[in-house]
């Protein structure tokens, strides 16, 4: 398996990109940065073509996500604001704007499903809310758990993720804490341990029986979603890990750090197989392709790389 | 063929050689008479023996290779006139020998043992075979073969019972050794090696020396013993005859090693190297004493010249390394690198794998890597390290050396991130020495980073020397540390103790008495560093601590010298001595001085270079001195970036709701001062801009707030802040009203206009009827007049005359409505301008600058504010008057801990200094 860069697009945004989402389909790429607003990039070519700009997403924006009809859009900004639009009109659906202020974080489209969800990570609510984008409304929240542990004490939700099957819910905490829930009743299934530092990004593997976080100690962990046992934990970047993602033939994951470096881990060997130092600065958001044919990354350095993946 | 052997005796080489080549050419032409078979073996024997010495003294390899060959071809010439005879036989064994092919000479000196010399027996191959056995340390046979040769000869040279006695040596039989030497002596007293072994031997169990115990096979020990005995009983005398000569000195001082007195060894080699500059030997000593000493070096330019002198001399480099590994990082680092091309060069000529190279110097090497911050290439070097250190038959590696390899492997794994691999490793270490401290304390270090605090904290209890709880240390175990004698923990000791001090002065120092015990205080932390200073003139911690005093008390301009100092050595150490307080305090002295530019210079560099761009603390200093620089959009843009790396830090929350806040008066100011013309449509949007900003700060005021005492921050000031912005957002919202009415009136102007103009239209279009009325009028007045009717003109003339009054009408109405629209106009803009001013005409006193109509003074006001503002921390003089309530507000609000910028930056010298104490804890091997 094999990483190597299509393209390198300097100054994609103004400042820092925080964030990125591949539409199901299409090769339309989501990214959102502190310079307030959302771009929206076509793949033509191998290369990425600005689409459209979408601004005034106050104080930056902190994850985005697109609905698996692909005809949402969402972002959370940290004014606490989520918006919600047509991909293809570019028009606001809606702007949940009553959610008080540090009280959501990174956020996901639920897969398939009669209705429109969308799971916020819910800051300093120690939450997730599940919003229903169609009734304007949140349709339900669920509480991380409460722990005893005295080390565990900056409650903060930074992380969400959907398991592709759309049965599970996980969610990861500034004190290392992951959950996991059931997405249908909100109850909470498992705590995943091991983690003491802020989980910045966690995603299920496409055969949604595993998850794997990106977390400030360093490590991204590899656990088995039903049991709740730690399987692997994957050590090698130089500082925190701030995003995982799995590859869509569950072969592979790749993630991105602090240290400026994008890597690319094999889950058979469980080794890394690539490291890639394209980079100049931390690598807030790495994301494969639905086809997994590609992998983008965005970094603090303003700029956006597009990779091409063999297998 | 006796002629020949005089030769040799009165060292005569070559006529030798001449000699025993006509010989040999000499007997082969004489073929009448019985050929003197053994005496032609012996002159080609000689002549292939004399080559083998040769080549063994010849340093060019080609040269040396055909020397043995030759010598190999005259034995075998030797052979073909008789396969029985010895003679060739011993010699192809020397050949090998000279080849290091032990095993080939071996077979050869073992077949010399079954043929005779001349038909007799002799007892040479048995001497050859156990000089063999000796040098490949198999003692027991060698002692066995000689003593079978003195059975067979008892006459036989002194020399077999020196092999005795040195067998006996080295197999601890040290009575026996004894016997054997004394015996020797008697048949030869003149006999050196004799005496030496004695000696050695004397030497060996009266003081039983742990150099030589230790390395019994370094050459250069053995050299040293040599020395110092021969010279045991002279050097004093000779000393004493001729003081200048250096000699005499070298083997006094190789005494006072050798009596543990490295310190007197020391400085007696360093007067020597005074006479005798630049002399191989006394350095080589020199550099061996020096680790054993505390003192500093003051020979180490001698040693860089000798070694510049040498660049082949991979032993001095090494030992330049070891030298320069505690006092000067870097130039160590070269050393080792230059040491390790050298060997790695040496190890490719000789056609082995670079895994040849000693696992010490590679080990070294690795360690002052990864001190460098080079984890690559001390992960690579410390991998051959290792290679090297499991071949078998690699010299100096016991197992004591595999564990602090292992250990120093698991740190460079540490280093490389692959912290599951370390703590694996050290957890192994630590199953088979439960007592390695040091592999605890790096396991704390691992659940530290991890986060795993009480992980952490075991192992930390466990270890009893916690890095965390650093500033914690209450002074009474410092003041104990303090009576222990050991000079580099006094002095890590002392810098603690003035960090304490400095740490502990109160910040408020507004109060009188809080006032005199900071002065206590920090002239307590100034003293203990100043005695630092005095000890280690280069140490840059207690240097950093000065310049933070210095700064506490007000001395700027000394601290930043001090500070500019600090950076400059750090930056000197290329990587070896990391200080980012340094960038940091000289930051903060640059934004107390009010030099903008360089102080968010200063942070952006610091942040890049040490943190990874991500220290929130650092990005709220940055942000700060942007905000006081006036750069509004930037602060708020770092305090967001920081707010993204720690959201739960309410502090930034509360810095960013501030600076959102600013901006908008910022904002405020400028609209007015541009005097935008009244009705411009991009007005409308800045306003909403505006408002939102307000908003979103009153939002987070209001959130900070309801978390009531969770935050550390000053509720009082938070509730006026959600005053403030509420009144403001009430009095800009009422603004926003006023733009979009405005925008509304621009709108309804517009609508006027094309009223106006849809009237000009109609008018146009009634007097087109009316003169169309009229020529119809005309025409029907010609009729009329035609007609001669005048009552019917006279009502013509009515109907005309209300026409006009119409048009009249008409006309003034319009002229009502444009003038309506421009005193709308003229009064938004003016209600702009009162409005705008809702910053400044603000009746609660905290927000009132002077002269609230005054637009220019607001401005200034403000300027006035942060630039008070930017000192107070280390100046802490109330600014005076309005501008002081100013501060209050808007400056010191700007939350970052005042008093912990400073102290915060004096805390971690302790961390760090404490981190290098367990960096130099990576053991060494020695």
């Amino acid at each position: 398996m094999r990483l190597s860069l299509l393209q390198k697009q300097e100054s994609a945004h103004d400042d820092s990109v925080w964030a990125a989402a591949w539409a199901p389909t299409g090769n339309t790429l989501v990214t959102g940065s502190v310079d307030e607003s959302v771009k929206l990039w076509q793949e033509v070519g191998d290369t990425l073509e600005q689409q459209h700009h979408l601004v005034g997403l106050s104080l930056g924006v902190l994850g985005v996500s697109v609905d698996s009809s692909g005809q949402y859009g969402a972002a959370s900004s940290l004014d606490s604001y989520v918006t919600v639009w047509r991909m293809d009109d570019y028009n606001t659906v809606h702007q949940f704007t009553n959610i008080p202020p540090s009280e959501t974080w990174g956020l996901a489209f639920a897969p398939s499903s009669e209705k429109l969800l969308l799971a916020v990570a819910g800051g300093s609510s120690n939450s997730v809310r599940v919003l229903d984008v169609a009734a304007k409304e949140q349709a339900a929240q669920l509480a991380m758990p409460e722990s005893a542990d005295k080390q565990r004490k900056e409650k903060f939700v930074l992380s969400v993720a959907y398991s592709p099957d759309g049965r599970r819910i996980a969610a990861g905490a500034m004190d290392g804490t992951v959950a996991l829930f059931d997405a249908a009743t909100g109850k909470l299934l498992h705590t995943l341990g091991g983690h003491f530092r802020p989980v910045r990004d966690l995603a299920f593997t496409p055969d949604s029986k595993q998850v794997i976080t990106a977390c400030d100690d360093m490590n991204a962990h590899l656990y088995d979603a039903e049991h709740a046992e730690l399987i692997e934990a994957f050590s090698g970047h130089e500082s925190w890990v701030l995003s995982v993602s799995p590859h869509p033939n569950g072969t592979a994951f790749a993630t991105g750090s602090s240290d400026s470096k994008v890597k690319l881990w094999d889950l058979q060997t469980r080794t890394c197989a690539q490291t890639c130092s394209e980079h100049t600065d931390q690598v807030w958001a790495v994301r494969f392709r639905p086809d997994g044919s590609r992998l983008v990354s965005a970094s603090d350095d303003r700029s956006v790389c597009l990779f091409d993946f063999a297998s | 063929m006796r002629a020949a052997e005089h030769l040799l005796a009165s060292g005569r080489e070559g006529d030798f050689e001449a000699l025993l080549q006509e010989a040999v050419e000499r007997e082969q032409q004489r073929s009448q008479g019985p050929p003197d078979v053994f005496n032609q073996i012996q002159a080609l024997c000689s002549l292939a023996e004399l080559k083998v010495q040769q080549a063994a003294a010849e340093r060019d390899r080609g040269q040396r290779v055909i020397l043995l060959s030759n010598s190999t071809k005259l034995c075998h010439r030797a052979q073909y006139l008789n396969m029985e005879e010895q003679l060739p036989e011993l010699v192809l064994g020397a050949v090998a020998l000279a080849k290091n092919e032990a095993m080939v000479a071996r077979k050869a000196f073992e077949k010399a043992m079954r043929m005779r010399c001349n038909g007799r027996p002799s007892i040479a191959p048995h001497l050859a075979l156990a000089n063999l056995h000796f040098n490949q340390r198999n003692y027991t046979d060698a002692l066995r073969l000689y003593k079978q040769a003195l059975r067979s000869c008892p006459s036989c040279p002194p020399e077999v019972r020196l092999g005795i006695a040195a067998c006996c040596l080295k197999m601890g039989n040290t009575d026996k050794a004894e016997l054997a030497y004394k015996r020797t002596l008697e048949l030869a007293p003149d006999c050196t090696p004799a005496l030496l072994g004695l000696a050695v031997l004397k030497l060996h169990i009266s003081s039983e020396e742990e150099a030589f115990e230790q390395d019994p096979d370094n050459p250069f020990v053995l050299l040293l013993l040599a020395h110092f005995c021969l010279r045991q009983g002279f050097s004093d005398k000779a000393f004493q005859l001729d003081p200048k000569l250096p000699l005499p000195k070298l083997g006094l001082a190789q005494m006072r090693v050798m009596n543990n007195e490295p310190q007197e060894a020391a400085s007696i080699l360093e007067s020597v190297l005074i006479d005798a500059p630049q002399w191989i030997d006394a350095l080589e000593v020199l550099g061996r004493v020096y680790p054993k000493t505390t003192s500093k070096s003051k020979v180490v330019p001698q040693f860089k010249e000798a070694a510049a002198l040498r660049p082949k001399n991979v032993g001095l480099w090494e030992l330049l390394g070891d030298l320069l590994a505690s006092l000067e990082p870097a130039g160590a680092l070269k050393a080792y690198d230059k040491a390790i091309e050298l060997r790695r060069a040496a190890a490719q000529a000789d056609g082995v794998g670079s895994s040849h190279l000693p696992p010490r110097l590679l080990n070294n090497a690795a360690v002052l890597h990864l001190r460098a911050g080079n984890t690559d290439v001390s992960y690579s070097l410390m991998t051959q390290a290792m290679q090297s250190a499991a071949r078998p038959g690699s010299t100096g590696v016991n197992a004591l050396v595999q564990v602090t390899l292992g250990y120093n492997l698991a740190r460079v794994k540490e280093a490389c991130g692959s912290l599951k691999a370390a703590e694996v490793e050290y957890k192994e270490l630590l199953k088979q020495f439960p007592q390695y401290g040091d592999c605890c304390l790096r396991l704390a270090c691992i659940a530290k980073a991890r986060g795993d605090t009480k992980a952490s904290g075991h192992l930390c209890l466990f270890t009893a020397c916690s890095i965390q709880e650093a500033g914690m240390v209450h002074e009474q175990v410092l003041d104990k540390l303090l009576e222990q004698t050991d000079s580099k923990q006094e002095m890590f000791a002392k810098l603690a103790m003035a960090n304490l001090h400095a740490y502990s002065a109160p910040s408020d120092r507004r109060k009188e008495d809080s006032a005199k015990k900071a002065e206590v205080h920090y002239s307590h932390a100034l003293e203990l560093y100043r005695r630092v200073l005095e000890k280690d003139e280069g140490c840059i911690f207690a240097a950093n601590g000065v310049g933070c005093v210095l700064a506490e008390l007000g001395n700027l301009t000394a601290a930043k010298e001090v500070f500019l100092q600090v950076q400059e050595a750090s930056a000197a150490s290329d990587g070896f001595l990391r200080m980012p307080d340094a960038w940091i305090n000289l930051a903060n002295v640059y934004l107390a001085q009010e030099q903008y530019t360089a102080a968010i210079q200063m942070y952006k560099n610091a942040l890049r270079k040490f943190y990874d761009n991500r220290s929130a603390l650092v990005m709220l200093y940055l942000a700060r001195a942007q905000y006081d620089a006036d750069q509004l959009p930037e602060a708020k843009c770092t305090l967001t970036k920081a707010l993204h790396l720690a959201p739960t830090d309410h502090k930034l929350r509360f810095d960013v709701a501030v600076t959102m806040q600013a901006c908008v008066l910022e904002w405020a100011v400028r609209t007015l001062q541009k005097k935008r013309p009244a009705g411009d449509p991009s007005r409308y949007e800045d306003f909403r801009r505006a408002v939102r900003d307000l908003e979103h700060a009153h939002r987070f005021f209001q959130y900070l707030h309801s978390l009531g005492r969770g935050h550390q921050l000053d509720t009082r000031k938070l509730q006026q802040h959600i005053n403030f912005v509420a009144k403001t957002h009430g009095k800009a919202l009422a603004h926003l009203e006023r733009a979009r009415e405005d925008a509304q009136k621009a709108a309804q102007r517009q609508a006027a206009a094309q009223a106006e103009k849809n009237a000009q239209e109609t008018s146009k279009r009634l007097a087109e009827e009316r003169r169309k009325a009229e020529e119809g009028v005309q025409r029907r007045k010609q009729e009329e007049q035609a007609r001669g009717n005048v009552e019917r003109l006279r009502q013509l003339q009515e109907q005309w005359r209300t026409n006009a009054t119409m048009q009249k009408a008409v006309a003034a109405g319009d002229a009502t409505a444009v003038q309506k629209v421009n005193n709308d106009a003229a009064a938004a803009a003016v209600n702009a301008q009162v409005d705008a001013l809702f910053a400044s005409s603000e009746e609660d006193e905290d927000y009132n600058p002077e002269n609230p109509d005054d637009l220019p003074d607001f401005d200034a006001g403000g300027g006035a504010a942060q630039a008070g503002a930017a000192a107070p921390e280390l100046t802490a003089e109330p600014a005076a008057g309005v501008a002081g309530d100013l501060e209050d507000d808007f400056d010191s609000d700007f939350d970052m801990d005042e008093g912990g910028a400073d102290a915060g930056a004096a805390e971690p010298p302790a961390k760090r200094a404490k981190h290098q104490a367990v960096l130099d804890s990576d053991d060494e091997v020695e």
